[in-house]
């Protein structure tokens, strides 16, 4: 797979096609592949690909706008590639894809310091994660430490592409039972579990930097005139930040979950993030970024919208 | 030097204590003991540094409140008394560079002052360096014990410590406990060295010079490519201390509220005219790098970066900074 990558990657770049290829590399840590930016042929022998790639280059792509560019995607950054050209942000003739079905990607940065000691090597194989401690072998289920979102993925494979690299997967699918084991908790509970994830965060930004949705110059967090959310950590701001943001994602998100995979500090979002998404899906049955030529989901008013909801 | 058996840590604990709080190293921050096992803490590198400690967060500067045409105003000054147990060198040094912005001169910092003032730095010296690690790129390494009060070594089953300076000295005077022993000090010297030796030096001769004539260079634009622009890396750096200063306002009441912030953000040089001196990612890495590596050695003669690689690990993406520096060092620089 690896191989093939590169190859597609050669070409373009010899042949001038594009400008950059938007790929990966093995990263400095172990279990880390990190995006890269190849520009020139030379540069192409960097890339690779694994499951423990996390970040969704579709969040690349805006700053791209004035080049040609080449992307490696899965089946959330060909969705994420929907909501941005649905957005007006990008534009699909400028854009290689190179699409790569995906077996979801490991919750990299939890499992890392799960082992609590120097990791010096990792692989997969059948199905394990192996991974070389100085003073043992550990394995773990790779099915153990997927990314929530991929775990119950319906769209694993890239939903458009103009090369595709290796065979499509079969989608693992099964909805959002997650949700719904939070949602048969008590009020008390959730709130209980929400406000300490909400407690750990430390305001340096990842998520909203690492997402692909989340690309406003100006985000109201940031807005002091009005003042939305005030600086500190008075839980009532920071709690106020992550709920207002995953509204913003309603019919947006692309449930690619990097946002809680690059956390620092391990905050839970997806549950948020994937509660929106599991009611657009049952309330109206909008799933987003299926379709560029749709307009968002709060950008469309339709007489048959059901008018017994607050989202 | 001085030693107390691991199963008697009580008899310094109590010493501690009697000090103010005592911190000790928990996997994600500092924290305050409850009993003295905890001292036992096995934890090499915390994830949020004593930065945390000295200069948290936020933190109220004063406080103000209208009654009619009347404004009163309060001090908020957030006071911090007690040892840190078990520092790293690394995080020492850190804070001494801390010291050098916030304790001296016009940068003089009551708010910080009056808690380094009263922070005793109990040091440990760091036995298991990981693969980020490259302390000794800067002149010191994991067994420097000059940037604490009072350094230690956990040799087997003992600690063997000792006053650095005055007070720690004075810390040391009253406590219950022997000397440490020839053998025990023969086997430290060994530990040092091999520890030593495993942590990776970088070569970074002459970056402070190289840098100052890279302002115009291409690499900034390579090196800040894959950057996501937030702020993880300054926030869990050890050394790294902006902030941004806000009034929270309430109908009669309200306070000024100092905060971190980030040179990786947009929002950090954004003036009131709407204009940005640095208005893309390439600029701001720039001057991340530049201030560490260039700006803080002009003016203290020390470079603000201490090796400890936390930035590598927080990173989203996985950017390594010893990658940049060399990078930098190999960059030819246009005529």
């Amino acid at each position: 797979m690896v191989e093939k990558i590169r190859e597609i990657a050669r070409k373009l770049l010899g042949e001038g096609k594009v400008d950059v290829v938007l790929g990966y590399e093995k990263g400095t840590g172990p279990l880390s592949e990190r995006p890269f930016v190849a520009r020139t042929v030379e540069e192409v022998e960097k890339l690779t690909y694994s499951p423990f790639a996390i970040q969704n280059l579709a969040t690349y792509l805006p700053r791209f706008n004035n080049n040609k560019v080449a992307i490696l995607a899965r089946g959330c950054t060909t969705r994420a590639i929907n909501v941005l050209i649905s957005e007006g942000q990008i534009e699909r003739d400028k854009i290689y894809v190179i699409g790569i079905p995906c077996n979801g990607v490991i919750k990299t940065r939890e499992l890392r310091e799960s082992i609590g000691e120097e990791i010096e090597d990792v692989s997969i194989q059948n199905g394990e994660i192996v991974i070389k401690t100085p003073k043992e072998e550990k394995k773990v289920k790779f099915e153990d430490w997927l990314n929530i979102s991929c775990k119950y993925c319906e769209y694993p494979n890239p939903l458009f592409y103009d090369v595709l690299v290796g065979e499509e997967v079969k989608p693992r699918g099964g909805g959002y039972p997650d949700v719904e084991e939070y949602e048969k908790l008590d009020e008390d509970e959730r709130w209980e579990i929400f406000e300490a994830e909400m407690s750990k965060c430390v305001r340096c930004y990842a998520c909203r930097q690492s997402c692909p949705m989340c690309y406003c110059e100006h985000c109201f967090v940031d807005s002091t005139e009005p003042r939305w959310i005030e600086p500190g950590f008075d839980k009532t701001d920071l709690e106020s930040w992550h709920l207002i943001r995953v509204l913003h994602m309603a019919g947006r998100c692309v449930d690619c979950g990097t946002c809680e995979l690059v956390c620092p500090e391990g905050v839970k979002l997806l549950f948020l993030t994937r509660k929106v998404a599991r009611d657009l899906k049952r309330d109206f049955d909008y799933v987003s970024g299926l379709n560029p030529e749709k307009p968002p989901f709060f950008g469309e008013f339709r007489y048959d919208d059901k008018g017994d909801f607050i989202l | 030097m001085k030693r107390v058996p691991l199963s008697e840590l009580e008899r310094i604990y109590e010493a501690l204590k009697n000090y103010g709080n005592v911190w000790v190293r928990k996997k994600n921050a500092y924290e305050t003991a409850e009993t003295p096992e905890e001292l036992l803490s096995t934890v090499s590198k915390v994830k949020k540094p004593a930065k945390f400690i000295l200069l948290p967060e936020e933190e109220p500067l004063l406080a103000f409140v209208q009654d009619g045409k009347n404004v009163t105003f309060q001090e908020t000054i957030r006071e911090a008394k007690g040892v840190i147990f078990g520092i790293p060198p690394c995080e020492a040094k850190a804070i001494s560079l801390l010291d050098l912005n916030f304790l001296q001169g016009e940068g003089e910092d009551v708010y910080y002052k009056k808690r380094r003032e009263n922070i005793l730095l109990f040091g440990l010296a760091c036995l298991a360096p990981d693969s980020r690690c490259f302390c000794t790129t800067f002149g010191y390494g994991p067994f420097t014990e000059s940037f604490t009060d009072i350094f230690g070594v956990v040799v087997d089953d003992m600690l063997l410590f000792e006053g650095i300076t005055e007070k720690g000295k004075d810390l040391v005077k009253n406590l219950d406990v022997e000397d440490a022993k020839g053998e025990e000090l023969k086997k430290l010297e060994a530990m040092k060295k091999e520890i030593t030796e495993r942590v990776k030096k970088l070569d970074i001769q002459g970056i402070q010079e190289k840098l100052a004539r890279m302002m115009d260079s291409e690499i900034w634009d390579r090196i800040s490519s894959s950057c996501l622009g937030c702020g993880a890396c300054t926030y869990y750096c050890p050394t790294c201390y902006c902030f941004d200063i806000q009034d929270v306002e309430r109908p009669n009441w309200g306070y000024r509220l100092r905060t971190w912030d980030s040179c990786m953000f947009t929002l950090y040089t954004l003036e009131g005219s709407g204009h940005n001196p640095r208005p893309e990612l390439k600029y701001r890495w720039r001057n991340r790098l530049m201030h560490k590596f260039n700006y803080y050695p002009v003016l203290y003669q020390e470079f603000g970066c201490v090796g400890c690689g936390r930035c590598i690990e927080v990173c989203p993406v996985n950017i390594d900074i010893r990658e940049i520096l060399m990078e930098v060092k190999n960059e030819p620089i246009r005529a």
